[in-house]
């Protein structure tokens, strides 16, 4: 099973009613209500990535999705039925359809480079001969009216009039490369925004583009516009200009860019309006169909908004999983550290303790929620077994705030070409989680601002609020706002003299370690929590916050500080049982009495000191529960230990990039990157390893699955499995010149070097991995004894994520993940509060798409008809009523045809 | 903490760690004697005593003159009773507040009218100067103590001496009334004695006490039981009904030493109770000593513990708090007086002369001919059962925020430091780094506006919880200016402040670090031997 995917990177549109909102997510079609931000419905069929979805002009009903599998598709998206399908030689990058002449215009990447805007008849379901030869495929515009089509080319803005070819387009050029375009309805305007933050509009144009017949008398040669049309600028953008459009009616010209801010201009006053502070970059704004207010907002942090241009409001948001901050990025940039283990998603909460059943109080399900450190110091709560964002969470309160003047980031987004004085925005480095998910610890971090500034960084514990007992200050902007999942409960400024290395959580007391310092000043600090009555706390006047009256009130204190030899200290783990406390000192690893503070055992290097500079410093520890062994991994060596004789047990020479064991079957997963060797299965395999692991990784590699999980000795036994999944990964590129960075988790089991299992995930530099562990599976199988493993969670760099497990373990994962609908907090609307619940049907809810024979059914036996749910609503946030009128006929229609 | 878009968040002032102990109620009580008022006397303010009527009037005796101070208007000098030859001592009230008894140099002691300040009585025995002089709770009686070793009971209707008290062998310096019976007196002398004395039955102590020092001032507590003693540098507590352990000095039993309080470097000069002083949560009596080391410090009555203590510039003679303690009024050596007014004086219903409460004003009914009819039950609540309309909240935005949100970085730090509060300033700066905004903040400011910024570097630079920021900061200010140093000498003035500053700061360290080094062996010394 995979999730996760980038929602927002592709331009989606609103169904025709404005009540789904379509977004293109990796090969599929995510389907979301515009109403709740739920999903509802999923689009499944392209090969590779979908490109764009826009709706069949001639039927609300069904929309057009392209793809780079070069194919265009025609769909019931509320079937979710496939109706047609049309192959083009190349991917199509763009579309639009023209509902007049029935053609669409399609912006092709050629295979072999450059791009090409070809014209399709769709009455004749013929190519257009000539097609417009662009340098890469730009995206299309296309007025309402219909007789004007533009694309953008690098410094050429192209207009042409529609008809049955391309013909003589008009250039419009400029010195800046542009970015965005859009046509308004009535092909009087067109505006194109450029890398500089400018917006170019012209007006009146319509006369300079020369007629779309070819003129025969005048010798069939291209005429150049004499004259030149004339050219407003309009410039508030400080950065590239992101998207634009216009208005339904012409009025108003949309914007927005790399600022996080909507821009709404009139553009006869050129007055402008704004809605600052959406977060992220825009990078797409699309009009509704149904409502001339509505907007769809596309924004860079993988967040789809429907905005209402009216009231300046944000209506609905779709959250997906959110882009890792740019500061942890490979390399992490001036933040110290182990740099694979700060990208600090934490191991999914609640499975391992049968008795937390709601460990975040979300639902009936324990398992299966994905903790992720996001931009601008936010995590984000992520439900992995149902693909569905839970909750934001602000661990520094502050405003998202674009860099000034001196950032140009490229159109990637990504920060990578600020100069250095340009600070990162603040951001979590480490978080853990106790083991009934009552409190949570973060690290998070402000990084190095410019000259003389100095990172920053703040240690934080957070208590659940799933009791209830804080009246939470800001009420939820989340899918059903709830509350904020946690809430502070003790910050620490500076916790360590320069940076904090590692952050580990005790297993079954309320304990937590962190290692930071710098040089010889490297220690780590034991912090406990504390628990005083509230009087006590009023007459001592602790930092404690009280929780309620009458409670007990806990705040954290530093209990002890510890070092070994001034040797930087980058990495700590406790024992399964929370007795011993492991730290990396160096390229050593000191075990320790967690209550007594004293040193237990000190584990040698595992490989010896080279001429040129000692062992490379460890920077993950890992202890596999249930067998007495210690992992241990530095850039160069993948070290297992044995307490027991306190000894090197085995050691290979792996970059491992994220460590995990699997509690459950005693069990060790590492991630390692591909080497870029043309034999990438060869070479992956280590040394002591024999062939049958490689074997295995070459059956994976193909066709781009993601988790083909093979055991070793066995046959590849998930090949099916693989390829079941395969419909649904994200592609790589398709002709990788260089081959694209690809990863391999392997199995240990820690008793010998040798491997169990194996997967291959190609198309990521960086992944992070974590057991899921089924609360039954723990007690079932043995240490060890058991010939199996616990599901992987796979995550990648891209923030897509896959679950890897073996074949005939679906019932293993099943129980790991609740896969059952969420349970809702049943609130009252404002319309139910005013006229009571309408009674609930007698088997349950139906689902708003579930077209079926029970439903139909139960419009007599439950005496509601199905189109009562299209005005359960107060009036005034009913859509008009020529909109609401072709469902409600639909509805009409549909149940009587099913009955 | 949840985060919602296109809502602006404000600034998170950071928070430091407490630090100090926990400010009490009692000490903020004491605290909030504010905004003294310092008034100059030609000499040392011997003597200040406090009417028990109100307005709480208070006769301030320094040099050659008694001041007399309206309670409600200290800081308006109020009259002067200059009829003194030479030094005047010891300006006391009567109960009623309309007569005024002081001492003098020459041994003369006088009662003034207080409104008049003209001179109704003279009693002239005293051969030596008389450093005391009360009135008797009856009214028509005042005991004086003179260095002619001798205190005399007078009565101010006939002008005549009733009694002469002899026992002491030194000075007599302090004297007090008991509370409970009008008869009783103490008197305490540089004998080194505080002797208990009964009118009626003549010339003899009751009891004797012996100090330890010479007694510079004596007071009963408020149930007459128990009398406290200043002298040397400390305070004796005597309970008076008490058996006395060693059978006692003189005739009559009682007089048992109750506590020895050492809590003063130099000689307390002065000693006071007050029944309600203190904070309404723990309200109980409180005794006030001054001494010439400079310090007032507050007691409780229980155990005798240390409350509330504050320091003068120079020594204290005298102190004086009025009974409904609004004023708290301290005379220095120095010849300045010290007034210090508490927000919140306590209520003294019954006390005599007291105005009566003011009657609430009369409202009229509420018509249209009134605006106030048409803005009527604006601030009426809801009922229980009405159905609240919320309503949209602006959120109040402090300046600073405001000009955060709208990027104007200079004048957000501009704001920051005119609000005088370090930890918003840092807050501030720490979200400008944060933005990349810091270059701009500091960059483009003139004379004026650098001056605020030096200002603040110069105060706070050698605090640890801000040195590392402001170090920062002062780097990036000097890397911006340092061409233009030099073109302004107010500018220049300031850098080299805060030059010193860090000079002293970096010798500070010095000094610290040679300390440790010095105390390290020692240390190891300590530590080797423990094991």
């Amino acid at each position: 099973m995979v999730g996760g995917g980038i929602l927002s990177r592709r331009p989606g549109t609103l169904s025709g009613d404005g009540k789904l909102l379509l977004c293109p997510c990796g090969r599929l079609v995510h389907i979301y209500s515009a109403v709740t931000g739920e999903r509802v419905g999923v689009l499944a069929g392209h090969t590779d990535e979908v490109t764009g979805v826009v709706l069949d002009p001639e039927n609300d009903d069904q929309a057009y999705s392209c793809g780079l599998d070069s194919t265009v598709r025609l769909w019931d998206y509320r079937s979710g039925e496939e109706l047609r399908r049309l192959v083009v030689r190349d991917p199509v990058k763009y579309m639009v359809i023209q509902k007049e002449l029935g053609v669409a215009y399609f912006s092709v990447q050629m295979r072999e480079g450059g791009g090409r805007v070809m014209l399709y008849n769709m009455r004749t379901g013929k190519f257009s001969g000539n097609a417009l030869k662009t340098r890469t495929a730009g995206p299309l515009a296309l007025s309402a009216f219909g007789s004007l089509a533009a694309t953008i080319d690098r410094h050429s803005l192209f207009v042409w009039r529609t008809g049955t070819d391309i013909y003589q387009p008009l250039n419009l050029k400029h010195t800046k490369p542009y970015t965005c375009l859009a046509l308004s309805a009535d092909d009087s305007l067109i505006a194109a925004g450029d890398v500089s933050g400018r917006i170019l509009l012209w007006r009146s144009f319509e006369h300079c583009v020369p007629s779309a017949l070819r003129d025969r008398e005048a010798g069939g040669g291209k005429v150049h516009a004499a004259v030149q049309p004339p050219l407003t600028t309009l410039h508030w953008h400080a950065h590239p200009v992101g998207a634009l459009t216009f208005s339904p009616d012409g009025t108003y010209l949309l914007s927005g860019g790399y600022e996080g801010v909507l821009v709404m201009w009139q553009v006869e006053s050129n007055n402008r309006n704004y809605l600052p502070r959406l977060g992220a970059p825009l990078v797409g704004l699309h009009p509704s169909p149904a409502d001339p207010a509505k907007y769809v907002v596309r924004q860079a942090d993988n967040v789809v908004r429907v905005v209402n241009a009216a009231t300046m409001k944000v209506e609905v948001s779709v959250v997906g999983l959110q882009p890792p901050p740019a500061a942890l990025l490979p390399p992490p940039a001036g933040v110290a550290g182990g740099g694979a283990a700060v990208l600090a998603p934490a191991a999914p909460v609640g499975g391992s303790s049968a008795a937390a059943a709601t460990p975040l109080g979300y639902g009936s399900g324990g398992g299966g929620v994905l903790v992720l450190s996001c931009e601008n110091a936010q995590l984000q709560f992520y439900d992995i077994a149902r693909d569905r964002h839970l909750k934001l969470l602000q661990v520094a309160p502050r405003n998202t705030v674009s860099t000034t003047e001196s950032a140009h980031p490229g159109p990637a987004g990504a920060a990578a070409g600020s100069p250095p004085d340009t600070p990162l925005p603040p951001f979590v480095s480490y978080l853990a989680l106790s083991a009934d998910g009552s409190v949570m610890a973060t690290v998070d971090v402000r990084p190095d601002a410019g000259p003389y500034g100095s990172t920053e960084s703040c240690l934080k514990f957070w208590d659940s609020s799933a009791s209830g007992s804080r009246s939470g200050s800001g009420s939820g902007s989340g899918p059903e706002g709830a509350p904020a999942p946690f809430a502070l409960n003790t910050r620490v400024d500076e916790p360590h003299r320069d940076v904090v290395t590692s952050l580990a959580y005790h297993p079954c007391r309320h304990l937590a370690v962190t290692t930071g310092g710098f040089g010889a000043e490297s220690e780590f600090k034991v912090w406990v929590q504390e628990r005083r009555r509230p009087e006590a706390a009023a007459a001592a006047g602790g930092g404690g916050r009280r929780r309620g009256g009458g409670a007990v009130v806990t705040s954290w204190r530093c209990r002890s500080t510890g070092g070994y030899k001034g040797l930087p200290l980058a990495a700590a783990a406790f024992s399964a049982d929370g007795s011993v406390l492991a730290v990396a000192a160096g390229a050593r690893v000191t075990l320790w009495d967690a209550e007594s503070n004293a040193l237990a055992a000190v584990l040698p290097a595992a490989t010896p000191a080279t001429a040129a500079a000692g062992p490379a410093p460890l920077a993950q520890l890992a202890f596999v529960p249930g067998t007495p062994f210690l992992a241990a991994a530095s850039p160069s060596c993948l070290a297992v230990y044995n307490i027991l004789t306190a000894a090197v047990h085995w050691c290979l020479p792996l970059n491992a990039m994220s460590i995990s064991a699997d509690a459950a079957y005693g069990l060790l997963s590492v991630a390692v990157p591909a080497p870029a060797a043309p034999p990438p299965a060869a070479a992956a395999a280590p040394p002591a390893t024999p062939a049958p692991a490689a074997a295995a990784a070459a059956a994976g590699d193909d066709g781009g699955a993601a988790a083909a999980a093979a055991p070793a000795p066995a046959a590849p036994a998930t090949a099916g499995k693989g390829a079941a999944r395969q419909q649904q990964q994200q592609q790589q590129q398709r002709p990788p010149p260089p081959p694209p960075p690809s990863c391999h988790v392997v199995v240990f089991d820690p008793r010998d070097a040798t491997p169990r299992y194996h997967c291959h995930v190609p198309g990521a530099a960086h992944v992070h991995i974590a057991h899921l562990q089924a609360p039954s599976a723990s007690v079932a199988a043995p240490a060890g004894g058991g010939d199996g493993c616990s599901p992987l969670l796979i995550l990648r760099d891209n923030r897509h994520y896959s679950l890897a497990a073996l074949a005939g373990t679906k019932a293993v994962l099943d129980a790991a993940l609740p896969q059952g609908p969420l349970e809702r907090d049943q609130s009252l609307s404002a319309f139910e509060a005013a006229f009571g619940r309408p009674t609930v049907h007698a088997n349950g809810t139906a689902a708003p798409m579930d077209v079926d024979g029970a439903a139909a059914a139960m419009t007599t036996v439950g005496g509601r008809p199905r189109w009562a749910e299209l005005f359960d609503a107060p009036s005034h946030v009913l859509p008009p009523p020529a909109a609401l009128a072709s469902a409600f006929l639909t509805t009409l229609l549909t149940t009587s045809s099913d009955a | 903490m949840e985060y919602e878009p296109a809502e602006y968040q404000k600034l998170q002032i950071r928070q430091y760690a407490p630090r100090s102990i926990r400010e009490t109620a009692e000490g903020k009580y004491w605290r909030r004697f504010k905004a003294p008022i310092v008034a100059k006397q030609f000499g040392a303010v011997s003597h200040i005593d406090f009417c028990p009527t109100y307005p709480f009037n208070l006769a301030v005796t320094a040099s050659t003159r008694v001041i007399l101070y309206n309670g409600l208007a200290p800081a308006v000098v109020g009259r002067t009773i200059s009829r003194f030859k030479d030094i005047a001592y010891s300006g006391c009230f009567r109960s009623d507040g309309k007569l005024v008894v002081a001492g003098g140099q020459d041994g003369i002691v006088q009662v003034f009218d207080a409104n008049s300040r003209s001179v109704l009585r003279q009693f002239k025995a005293h051969k030596r100067p008389t450093r005391v002089a009360r009135f008797g709770e009856d009214k028509l009686h005042v005991l004086s103590g003179s260095d002619d070793v001798t205190a005399r009971w007078w009565d101010v209707s006939s002008g005549t001496q009733v009694l002469r008290l002899d026992g002491h062998r030194d000075y007599v310096r302090a004297a007090a009334a008991s509370p409970t019976s009008p008869d009783t007196w103490a008197t305490g002398g540089y004998d080194h004695t505080v002797k208990l004395w009964d009118v009626r039955a003549g010339g003899a102590p009751v009891l004797s006490l012996d100090h330890g020092a010479p007694v510079e001032d004596v007071a009963f507590f408020l149930s007459g039981s128990l009398a406290v003693t200043a002298g040397g540098n400390y305070l004796c507590v005597w309970d008076l009904l008490g058996a006395s352990p060693s059978g006692g000095s003189g005739s009559g039993s009682g007089g048992r030493l109750l506590k020895r309080l050492d809590n003063f470097q130099k000689t307390v000069t002065c000693v006071r109770l007050s029944p309600l002083a203190g904070p309404d949560s723990v309200a109980a009596p409180r005794m006030l000593a001054g001494s010439l080391d400079g310090h007032v410090k507050i007691f409780e009555l229980d155990s005798f513990r240390v409350t509330a203590a504050s320091k003068y510039p120079s020594p204290v003679l005298s102190l004086g708090l009025s009974p409904d303690c609004r004023l708290l009024a301290v005379g220095l050596a120095d010849g300045s007086l010290t007034v210090r007014k508490h927000a919140r004086p306590k209520a003294l219903a019954g006390a005599p002369g007291m105005p009566p409460p003011t009657k609430t004003r009369y409202q009229p009914r509420l018509t249209a001919a009134n605006f106030r009819y048409f803005i009527r039950g604006q601030n009426s609540k809801a009922a229980e059962t009405d159905y609240r309309v919320r309503k949209g909240r602006q959120a109040k935005l402090q300046p600073y925020d405001k000009m955060l949100r709208q990027f104007r970085y200079r004048d957000a730090l501009d704001s920051a430091l005119s609000s005088r509060q370090p930890e918003v300033v840092a807050s501030v700066l720490e979200e400008l780094a944060a933005r990349g905004g810091l270059g701009g903040a500091l960059g483009g400011r003139d004379a004026e506006g650098l001056r605020g910024l030096l200002r603040h570097l110069v105060r706070y630079i050698s605090e640890p919880r801000y040195t590392r920021l402001l170090s920062n900061v002062g780097q990036r200010l000097l890397d911006v200016y340092s061409g233009v140093v030099g073109s302004s000498p107010a500018v220049d003035r300031l850098l080299g402040a805060l030059r010193n500053r860090l000079a002293e700061e970096l010798g500070v360290q010095d000094q610290l670090a040679a300390l440790a080094g010095a105390l390290e062996p020692l240390l190891a010394a300590s530590l080797a031997g423990a094991v």
